[in-house]
């Protein structure tokens, strides 16, 4: 079960995405996710949509393996849907069972707000499959660097959450490790009440913790031998530089945005009045 | 006490993904009841998957595992009740523990077959005299127990669900030989005192020499010998094709025989028979027989 969160998975594989400098690969993918929810109207959307995928398919990573990014968060994709189902309204009624109606205009807002989350995780997890957890903590560093003037330990922030991304995977195969070997011991993690079950997650997650703990004095250990200080004063292997195809890649995002603007602007309810006709 | 068969084992991780890796194919072997077997293979040739096969942890993608005839698949609400019946012990055991005391700790299989609190209380401390826990550290914290105690403390966890076979992965995985040679011990005495079956993973040749009554050697995921440890080590170039060795006793006594004595007799495999055959040698160059 936990071997499905593939989110924050670096997927290595010959691609212009790849390629892409982290920094730019970061702003775009912020810059999308405001993008997403600017997209107001259907065209915006599917324009938004139909650029993703085509990046998707730039970037070589199978289209089954993004797509199993989505399966943690459907139970957070149903429930939206079905909210927005029964508590948006416009438009004709559809169907009307007791209190509750269901409107067109409540089946296009849930439409909207599942392909809403469905893009932003895609377009997210299109960063984490295609840039090294390092490269891309190296890029916040960077983007981030300007708060070094207000104090801000930026440094230690990204070196903070390059360990906790390094460290999923690791405890993720440790979870299962002890799952196992407490259910060799007869734990019966799946059935009773979810008390029963919450009490039954206890032998899982002490050990867990008290590992967590283990690795984290000795990797503090393990970088203090090597003489890490921290920031100060430390040289890169690998610099940064900027390449024409980042400057492609902002302009190809600046015409996304200009697009979804405009579209929204001056096409709204173009589908809406489609689908409401042929209704 | 019965006997657990396994017919046609094979198990797949990842089935369907592009990182589908057959780790178990095709594995077939009996443990005897009362059985001391020792399972040897090189680092990813299925050992750990195995194990977790036979207590049903995994399910098997083919194949059976058998307790006592029945199949411990046939119900799959009913596969824990096989989990108390073959105890598996993981590699790295004490970094399972979590209760409150040692005694609380061990008393988690037990409590879990919903057995009689005194019954609990009587198999800790039954478990923790096999594996020569002292009575006044079951009311410590399993956290304030040094490496070896927190390692028999775990193993006692398992024992003291009196399982019919019992299963160690790598039980004396980073120990000093002394703790290794308590392991063992252990193991030897369980068997003795309960007649219960013992499988046991080592990638210490010298161990499942000195200890297992038959020997199993995975390689790549499949059963590439089984046999006596006599018979096994004597097949030393199967070995050697399985990134296995044969004990350091028998490498020596082959060494000898390139050497240039040919009196010297193969199949030996444990450190006694080893020294007992050099000093036969030696007893008999001094009489100027052989060399």
């Amino acid at each position: 079960m936990l071997n499905d969160i593939t989110f924050g998975q670096y997927y290595p594989a010959e691609s212009p995405l790849h390629r892409l400098d982290p920094r730019v690969k970061l702003v775009l993918t912020v810059g999308l996710i405001v993008v997403i929810f600017l997209a107001r109207v259907a065209v915006s959307l599917l324009l938004v949509t139909a650029l993703l995928l085509a990046v998707t398919l730039l970037s070589r990573i199978p289209l089954r393996l993004t797509l199993k990014s989505l399966k943690p968060v459907l139970p957070l994709l149903i429930l939206t849907a079905v909210i927005n189902l029964f508590y948006a309204s416009g438009g004709r009624v559809v169907l009307q069972v007791w209190k509750l109606t269901i409107t067109t205009g409540g089946l296009l807002t849930a439409g909207y707000m599942a392909l809403r989350i469905c893009l932003l995780i895609l377009g997210s997890s299109l960063l984490t499959y295609t840039t090294t957890p390092t490269d891309l903590t190296d890029a916040l560093e960077r983007l981030l660097s300007p708060l070094k003037a207000v104090r801000l330990d930026v440094h230690s922030l990204a070196m903070m959450m390059t360990i906790a991304l390094r460290f999923i995977p690791t405890l993720i195969e440790e979870t299962e490790k002890i799952t196992a070997a407490q259910k060799a011991r007869g734990a019966d993690l799946e059935s009773g009440s979810l008390l029963r079950r919450v009490r039954a997650l206890i032998p899982i997650l002490i050990p867990l913790l008290i590992s967590a703990f283990r690795r984290a004095a000795e990797l503090a250990d393990a970088m203090e031998c090597r003489c890490y200080h921290g920031g100060e004063g430390r040289t890169r292997l690998k610099q940064l530089r900027l390449a024409p195809r980042d400057g492609a890649a902002l302009v190809l995002f600046c015409l996304l945005a200009a697009g979804v603007v405009l579209a929204n602007r001056f096409l709204p309810g173009l589908l809406y009045g489609l689908f409401a006709r042929l209704w | 006490m019965a006997e657990l068969r396994v017919e046609g084992l094979s198990f797949v991780y990842g089935a369907g993904t592009p990182y589908e890796k057959t780790a178990v194919s095709d594995v077939s072997f009996t443990i005897a009841a009362g059985e001391i077997v020792g399972v040897i293979g090189h680092t990813g040739s299925g050992k750990s998957t195995l194990m977790q096969l036979l207590p049903g942890l995994l399910r098997p993608a083919a194949g059976r595992v058998l307790l006592g005839g029945e199949d411990i698949w046939a119900n799959e609400k009913a596969v824990r009740q096989y989990r108390f019946r073959v105890g598996l012990v993981f590699q790295y055991p004490e970094y399972q523990l979590f209760d409150e005391t040692v005694e609380r700790d061990i008393g988690f299989g037990p409590r879990n077959m919903g057995l009689a609190l005194e019954e609990v209380a009587a198999r800790v401390r039954r478990a923790a005299a096999v594996v020569g826990l002292p009575e006044r550290l079951l009311r410590h914290s399993p956290f304030d127990l040094s490496g070896g105690e927190k390692r028999r403390a775990a193993i006692a966890g398992v024992l003291a669900m009196e399982p019919e076979v019992l299963i160690l992965d790598e039980p004396t995985a980073g120990l000093d030989p002394a703790g290794r040679q308590t392991i063992l011990e252990m193991i030897r005495a369980y068997n003795r005192q309960t007649g219960a079956a013992v499988l046991f993973v080592s990638h210490t040749m010298e161990d499942v020499a000195a200890v297992a009554e038959r020997v199993l050697v995975l390689s790549a995921g499949r059963l590439a010998l089984q046999g006596p440890p006599a018979e096994v080590f004597a097949k030393e170039e199967e070995l050697r094709a399985a990134s296995l060795d044969v004990p350091a006793y028998t490498r020596i006594l082959a060494a000898l025989r390139r050497q240039g004595f040919p009196a010297v007799r193969q199949g030996l495999y444990t450190l006694e028979e080893a020294v007992a055959e050099i000093q036969r040698l030696y007893a008999e160059g001094k009489g100027g027989a052989t060399c």
